[in-house]
This record gives C-alpha cells, structure tokens and sequence, in this order.
C-alpha cells in the first residue's frame, strides 16, 4: 500500500477542515471529489506532507512521515501540484521543471532527460522554452503538472490539475493518469466528475471533512438511480444523492 | 452579426445623481482605510517614538521648548514614523502590481489615478493620524507632569505634513515600482535621506539645508514661547517643501496613459508642476533667511510682530536684600535661583558695580545645539544683573545625562556666571588677574576652588590648557593655572575687610584688563 | 508525434523518441554559470545551489539597489564626513535576509515546502550568502569613503545582530516585511539611542559595552529561527 490513513485530522483554530479520515491506496488512480470547503485541498497537503496532521495516523509510501530521515524519502518519491500553483515568472517552462527536479534530489546526470520527457508528455515541447509569463493559464497549469512528474513519483497528488485546460487537452491528461497508474499511486482532487469518471478507478467523496462514500465509479452512479437528485449525468446525480443523504444524516444527528 | 433596425427613439440617459458621487468617493475610501496596513506598523513606531522621542525628552525640565527640543525641533517624531511610513505606504502602492490586478482596476469606470488617490489618502490619514494621536498622547503626558510656557505647534505641524510627504512618496515609489522590493527599498531610502537632513547643515544659520526637515538649526531654543514667540517662518517654508513634495509625488501618478483621460492626466500633471513649484519657492525662500533675536528669519514669510517680546509681569522675591525677578514662566524656579545666588550677591554686596537687582533676560539665541556661550551681564545705572537662565543647566533633569543635576550644580554655574560678569571677564576666560579675582570671590562665596574648573568648563568660559593657543583678541592667554590659583588663595586667604578694600580700590581697572597677576596681594 | 504520451506506449517509434528526448535534454536544460556550479560542488547539492541562486536578494535587480544605496553613502561620508555606510550597512543587510526566504516572497512557497531538500537548509544557506554579499559590499564601500578602520570592519557585528532580529522575525511571522521592519526599527533604536547617550551617531558601531548584546541578540535570533523552521514530528 503507498498511502494508509488512519483517522486523520486537521484543525485550523475552530474549524476542523479534515474529520477523521481513514483511507488505503495502492498503485491506479483514486479520484478525490466534493465541494468547496469539503477538506480535500487540507488532505492533499498532509499527504504531501506540507501540513502536518493535528491527530491521526499516516504512512506514505511505507514510510512515517514524522521523522526527518523517512520524510525525505517520501518527497523524493513523491510529486505534489498544488490548488494555487506559484510560479517564477523569469523562468522558461524547461527551468521551472529543472528546479524543481533538482529539489527532488534527483541525480544531477538524470535531470535532463527527465526534464525533456516531462515537458513533453505534457505537450510543451514546443513552448520549453517559453518563459513563464508569457504562457496561458491552461499552458501553466500543465507546466505544474510537468515538475510533478518529473521525478516519476511513486505517489502523485493533483489538485484541481485540470483547471484551465481545454477539452482537448483533458482529453489528453486523462490518458496521462491511466498511464501514470498502472505504475504510481494517483490522487486527483476535482470538481469535475466526468474527469474522475474517465480516469479514476477508485473514488471517495468528502463533505465536511469527511469521506461520506468511497467505491468506484460505478458504485456512485448506483447511488443516484432512483432518485431525484440533481445532475445532468448519471455520475453528477450520484454525487448529488450521496451529498443530500450525507447531510440529512447530519441534520438528524443534530 | 447583422445591423439592428434604428427606428426605435433613442432612450434619453438618467443623469447619475449628483449626490452619488461624493457617497461613492466616500465608500470607497472607507473600503481602503478598513483595508489598510498602516494599522499594523503602528505598534513598532509607537515602540520606537517612546524609546526615541519621550525617553529622551523626559531628562529635560518641564519647560516646552527645551522639552521638545529633541523630539520636535530635531526632527526626531519624523524620524520615527517617516521610513515605516514610506515603506507601508510602497507596500500599499505596489498592491496592483504584486496582485495582478492593474488590468482589473484600469478597466473599471473609475479612473486609475483617482482609485490610487483613494488608496494613498487612506494610507496618509492613518499615518498623519496616528502622527497626531501619539504627539497627543506624549503632550498629553507632559501636561500632566505640569509644564511651563507654550508648545510648538508649528513644529507638530511641519510633523503632521512630513509624515504625509513620506506617505506620498512612499506610494509613489511602489506604484511606480510595483515589486516586492519597493517597501524595503522606500524605507531604507529614507532612513538615508533622514540621516543626511539631520547631518547636512547642522551649524549654518542661512542657506538652503535650514529647509531640511530633520535639520536642528535654528528651529527653537530656549527663548521660543516665552520671551520670543516661535516664530512660524521656517516652519511654513518647512511645509511648502514638504507639501510640494506631497503633491508632485501624487501627481506623478496621474501621468501614464492608464492613469485616465487626457484631461485628468492634464490635470495630474498641473498638480506636479504646482508641487514642484511650491518645493522650489520653499527651497528660495530659505536661502534668504537670517538670524534674528527670536530665532531663524525668512523675510517674505516674516510678521515683524513676531520680533517683540512677549510682554510678561515677572514674578519676584529677594536674596541677600536685592529683588530677584523671573519671566512668569520660570517661577517654579525663583526659590532656587535666590538660594543660588544668595552666597554670592553677599559676598558682592557693597562693592563698586555690584547688582542692586537680578533680571532674567533671553539669552542669545543660538543656532548651535547645546550652546552654553551666553554670560551674564551686568549693566545699568543702578547695576542689574541680568540672568540668561535658558543656557544653564536647570536643576533636576537635564540634559542628556542619566542623572539629574543637582542644586549644587545649578548654583555652582549661576554663582560663577555672576562673579564672571562682575569682574568684567566679558565672553572669554578674561585675563589672569580676572580669573584669579574671580576664583577668590568664589572660593569666597562657598564654591571651592576644586570643583570651579568644571563648573567654568560647563559654562565654557574654562581657560584653556597650557600651551593651548591664546582665548581670543584682547585676553592674555592662560598658559599656565597654578599661578593664577595660587594668586586667588593669597586674596582669598586675606582677611574680608582688607579684601573688600583692595578691591574697591581696584575693581576698576581689573575690569578695564589693565591689572596683572603681580599686583594682585 | 502526439502529445500526452509515455515513452512506454506500444505503436510508437521508441528510437525516434529517444533520440528527441535526448536532443530535448541538451537543448532546453540550462547551463549552471560559475557561482551557481562553484555552489553545487560546495553545497554538494545542485539543488541547493540552484535555491541558493534564486534567493530573491540575490537576485540582480536588489544586489544593483544595494550597491547604489552603499555608494550613496560612501559619497555621501565623503562629502560630509558622517560615516553614513557603517550606520546603513546593517539596516540593508537585514532588510536583504528578510527577504531571502519566506511564503511572502516565494512565489513557489507551497511546492518548495514539499520537496526533498529541506527548507531550513535553503534557507540557513540563502541567509549566509546574502550575509556574506552584504558584507563584502558594506566593507567595500567602507574602504572607498575613507573611514577609520575601526569604522570599516566594526559594523560586522551590529549587522549580524539585525540580520538575526529580521530573520528571526520573518521566519516567526511567515512575513518578509515584518522581518524588514523588526530588523530595522531595532537598528535606528540602537543608533538613535547612542546618539542620544554621547552625541555620536556611530556609537551603535563603537561602544564597547554593546559587543555582548549583540552577540546575545544574534544568538537569541538564530535560536528563534531554529525554532520556527522546525519541522513539526508527525502524529504516529
């Protein structure tokens, strides 16, 4: 397993954004989905070990990430592209993904070539030279995803990586994860449910913090048959169903 | 797209209402004042304005002018606040840059330049308010401790308006410099431009750098508010510069092409213009200005009434049977005073030129800071001792020691202010028969002839050491002081009555210089 | 060839492939230049290095602002006889390591904080760099206005003392500006006060009696900033 999550916690003063999380993954595409403020960006970050955890129990990769040593070996292994990606706008698209392969600690002699491929597979060949502030915002976001894949990581944590990019080039992407997955742990965080329904072979949906379903994607179109929930597909009315039923168990509960 | 049929009636446009426009202005700057982040650097400039400017200003004595000397004539409140307010002030200017939001604010219906007015008033009203709130409260401190005379409002004005010229330019610096870097780069700037106004300059009593606003020449001393009034002409050249600059420095942002419309960018750049022009009459004016009695004159901006003391009824007691009279302000004073000079007005009494009556005048005002070069004189027919006592060191606090100074420190300066005026000495050390004269009617008086070198060192009348060059035309140089010590024992160890006698024989011509060491007894 | 794909997919010219790549990967990657080369082999980090040389005071425009800042000092001293440069050469200093590390000026700050090479080197090594420029330059400058040599070199540990203030600050309080203005309102309250005591300006850089607070406060700064780049310990 690459990712085992035993009752994990954040807590931001008051507000607890993540609520007990439990969650085991192995090698494939897991997509993470649910509404703004479900907690999904909080989990991303403790798994890429940006934020510790306020309580709970995580191994990435086999490894805990409390110690210094194991932390190391998980961000060597690990490629992360967060919600908010910041970049250097001096930098070509070929040198941003240089840099940060480079604080991957991966073998100076191997940077190049995995620079190459990287900007490649994202289909910025063309443009690898370009300098950051010169390329779209969809350009952008596939130069983030470029520096996350760089390192061929073994665990691969995608927020929102398809914000920007046109039909096409998700089209594209979505080719990408499968064949990241047959070797690496992939987790996206979406809103898009047809993304998650094309690429992800395992999906949980959070809302307030917690996972309120967790199965495949047929399994969530199961639940929304039969019901009036909202949606325009069959996956976005079993999101639609598997919210309302969550939060009336809520409301009863209070 | 095809065209749309134009038969329809044009629809007439509702006028915006008039009152619409000012709410708006309003609302807008409320936004930016709620949003600003002067707030956060004001407790770090508060930190600062009570270690630099009321620490320091509380080992003065109770009186306005020597009071805020440091903190408000030396500039020292606007080296407090002026960096930090530059760099926030960048900070809030370089917001549209940092953001990426330039495109957003030069799309929008309201201009450019009047969105970034809106910005740099909210910056300016927090900072020239919290200039105003925190002079306030260390005035408000210094009340309660009691003070005497007035205080220097034209100087917390030039304050209040420099505060707002660091905010201005500040502003300027980041919105036309939209990076990360413009913050520090405006307050190390001015943290520059502060220490070079504080150094340039420093003893003129004319030209140009009197302008300077950090500048200790010539903004007040101790006569300001009491004899003289303080005299508002290098205050307001101050704030011409400084509003000048204010103006130019905002204008300067009313000129790109995104700023508006040719007519507001017209405008911006008449606000420039103006701003320069204003700086520079400010920067002409000073260069005309000179030294008058009550302080720097600059005769464009000058109301001659201003020259005239301010009438005052003083405040009397006596001292050895003679009336010894104080400026109004000064009466917390007046007991000390005829304790100090009790001693020596008896030792003095009976003799040829000795005061009938004690007077305290203004002393010379004085460009240089720290200057204690103003004797005593005694003139008039009957004789009056006239007593400059804004260039001693006032008993209690003072100065810039740690410890207070004591009564006897203070009656030591006065006595031997007093004795050096009778013997004639004049502005110097005086000659050898002189000192010699005056250390025995010290020595006689109850100052000892031990502890007079420093107290003649503190008033600055010491001899100087030996070998040193001559004091200055007209007195003998003191090359060497044990002779002339040795001479004030053998007259002091004379008995009173031979003493008074030889002296009343004698007095004149000692004053005249024509006596010597060798016809001393 | 089409976008998007593996070098592992089946139907394509794998030779063709590799041999782009392998152009690709001489063509785009840059050259490291002399420092940041001299860097990796000192640092033994390549990594490093290359955080080490975008550190964003070191970067062309902020070395080129605090040249002119030193030299305007430097001509200033010249003409008046202030030694203006020992008195700015800690406040530039300090404002120059608040800025060499931080989320408030790292546009990559969230990326940066999920890789391999620790944050806290970066930055203990981007702080020593940006020490070490200024210093240079500040002695530099010192030597050309002609001031004493107890002047010229006696700034060195005041400095250290406000950088310590202003990083301790800015790591504290994740805020590169707040680091600028801690480092640098203790550096005027130092000056200012000096002046205050003796009349001289350059006190703050001359007394004796402040050689050990400003070692004390230089530790105290480093222990802060040990302290809040701390890597919290995991739950497990």
């Amino acid at each position: 397993m690459n990712v085992e999550l035993t009752d994990l916690t954040r807590r931001f003063g008051r507000t607890q954004a993540v609520a007990g999380v439990s969650l085991t993954g192995g090698p494939g595409v897991f997509g993470l989905l649910g509404p703004n403020g479900a907690g999904k960006t909080s989990l991303l970050r403790m798994m890429a070990t940006v934020l510790p955890p306020t309580s709970g129990r995580m191994r990435l990769l086999g490894r805990d990430p409390g110690g210094y040593g194991p932390r190391r070996e998980i961000r060597r292994r690990l490629g992360y592209l967060p919600q908010n990606l910041g970049y250097y706008p001096g930098f070509t698209v070929a040198e941003f993904v240089e840099y940060f392969a480079l604080l991957k600690d991966m073998p100076a002699s191997q940077v190049p070539r995995a620079v190459a491929t990287a900007v490649e597979r994202v289909g910025l060949g063309d443009r690898a030279r370009a300098k950051l502030r010169t390329l779209s915002g969809g350009m952008l976001r596939r130069a983030g995803i470029a520096q996350a894949i760089v390192n061929e990581p073994e665990l691969l944590l995608l927020d929102e990586p398809t914000a920007g990019l046109d039909p096409e080039q998700r089209l594209e992407f979505r080719a990408l994860l499968r064949n990241m997955g047959q070797r690496a742990t992939v987790i996206v965080s979406t809103h898009l449910v047809e993304d998650v329904g094309a690429a992800c072979t395992e999906v949980a949906l959070m809302d307030m913090g917690k996972i309120v379903f967790h199965g495949t994607p047929a399994d969530l179109i199961a639940r929304g048959e039969g019901t009036s929930a909202a949606g325009d597909a069959p996956l976005e009315r079993g999101y639609s169903a598997v919210l309302a039923a969550a939060r009336s168990a809520v409301a009863a509960r209070a | 797209m095809t065209a749309a049929a134009t038969t329809a009636p044009a629809q007439p446009r509702t006028p915006r209402a008039a009152s619409a426009v000012p709410v708006t202005a309003a609302r807008l700057l409320w936004v930016e004042l709620r949003h600003n982040a002067v707030p956060f650097i004001l407790p770090l400039i508060a930190a600062l304005l009570w270690f630099d400017s009321y620490r320091p200003s509380m080992t003065q004595p109770p009186v306005w002018a020597l009071r805020t000397f440091w903190n408000m004539g030396q500039g020292h409140t606007i080296i407090d606040f002026g960096p930090f307010v530059a760099g926030v002030a960048a900070w809030m200017g370089s917001r549209e840059g940092r953001r990426g939001i330039t495109d957003l604010i030069t799309a929008a219906a309201r201009p450019r330049w009047i969105t970034q007015l809106a910005t740099w008033a909210a910056t300016a009203i927090w900072a020239v308010g919290a200039y105003l709130v925190f002079v306030g409260v260390m005035f408000g401190a210094y009340i309660a401790q009691g003070m005497l005379g007035p205080a220097p409002w034209w100087w917390v004005a030039v304050g209040a308006v420099a505060v707002a010229a660091f905010s201005a330019a500040g502003f300027a610096v980041g919105a036309l410099y939209p990076s990360r870097f413009a913050a520090p780069l405006a307050a190390i700037g001015s943290v520059l431009v502060l220490m070079m106004s504080s150094q340039t300059g420093f003893r003129d009593t004319s030209g140009w750098a009197l302008i300077l606003p950090t500048n200790s020449n010539g903004n007040y001393q101790a006569p300001s508010g009491i004899f003289y009034p303080y005299l508002p002409d290098l205050p307001i050249a101050r704030m011409m510069l400084l509003a000048g600059i204010t103006l130019a420095a905002v204008g300067l942002l009313g000129l790109p092409s995104r700023a508006g419309s040719r007519g507001l960018r017209r405008t911006a750049a008449v606000v420039t213009l103006a701003g320069v022009a204003m700086a520079g009459t400010a920067i002409g004016l000073t260069t005309t200005a000179r030294l008058g009695p009550g302080g720097i004159v600059i005769p464009a901006l000058h109301d001659a009434a201003n020259d005239h003391q301010i009438p005052a009824t003083p405040v009397c007691g006596h001292t050895a049977g003679i009336p010894v009279c104080l400026n109004p302000v000064y009466r917390p004073y007046l007991a000390e005073v005829s304790a100090a000079l009790h001693p020596v007005l008896a030792e003095l009494a009976g003799l040829p030129g000795a005061p009938a009556r004690v007077v305290q005048v203004a002393g010379p005002y004085n460009s240089t800071e720290g200057a204690f070069d103003a004797p005593m004189a005694i003139s008039g027919h009957p004789p009056v001792l006239r007593v400059p006592l804004d260039t001693v060191l006032l008993p209690g606090t003072s100065g810039f020691t740690s410890a207070p100074v004591p009564f006897a420190d203070f009656a030591g300066q006065l006595q031997a202010l007093a004795v050096h005026a009778f013997v004639g000495a004049g502005a110097g050390p005086g000659t050898l028969a002189q000192q010699a004269v005056q250390a025995a009617l010290l020595q006689g008086a109850g100052l000892p002839f031990a502890a007079q070198p420093k107290v003649l060192s503190i008033i600055g009348v010491a001899p100087p050491p030996p070998g040193a060059p001559a004091a200055g035309a007209g007195h003998e140089a003191g090359k060497v002081s044990k002779p002339v010590y040795a001479a004030a024992q053998r007259l002091a160890a004379r008995p009173a009555a031979a003493r008074r006698a030889w002296l009343t024989a004698h007095l004149a011509a000692l004053r005249s210089g024509q006596l010597t060491l060798a016809q001393l007894p | 060839m089409s976008e998007w794909a593996g070098p592992g997919d089946p139907g394509r010219e794998v030779d063709l492939d590799r041999v782009w790549l392998n152009v690709a990967a001489g063509v785009w990657c840059r050259q490291p230049r002399g420092p940041e080369r001299l860097a990796g082999q000192v640092l033994r980090s390549p990594g490093l290095a290359r955080a080490l040389v975008t550190t964003p005071s070191l970067l062309l425009g902020w070395i080129i602002a605090t040249v002119v800042v030193l030299l305007t000092g430097a001509v200033a001293t010249l003409g008046t006889g202030t030694p203006y440069v020992p008195l700015l050469a800690p406040a530039v200093a300090a404002a120059g390591i608040a800025y060499a590390y931080g989320p408030g000026i790292d546009p990559a700050w969230e990326l940066s904080q999920s890789m391999a090479v620790s944050d806290r080197m970066v930055l203990l090594v981007r702080a020593l760099a940006v020490f070490a420029l200024n210093a240079l330059l500040g002695l530099a400058a010192s030597a050309a206005s002609g001031i004493a040599a107890a002047l010229t070199f006696g700034w060195l540990l005041p400095m250290t003392a406000a950088c310590a203030v202003a990083l301790a600050a800015a790591t504290l309080t994740r805020s590169a500006n707040i680091g600028v203005g801690a480092g640098l309102a203790a550096w005027i309250i130092v000056v200012l006060a000096g002046r205050a005591a003796t009349g001289q300006f350059t006190a703050a850089i001359t007394a004796p009696a402040l050689v050990l607070p400003y070692l004390i406060t230089a530790l105290c700064g480093g222990a802060i900033v040990l302290f809040a780049t701390r890597i919290p310990r995991g739950t497990s």
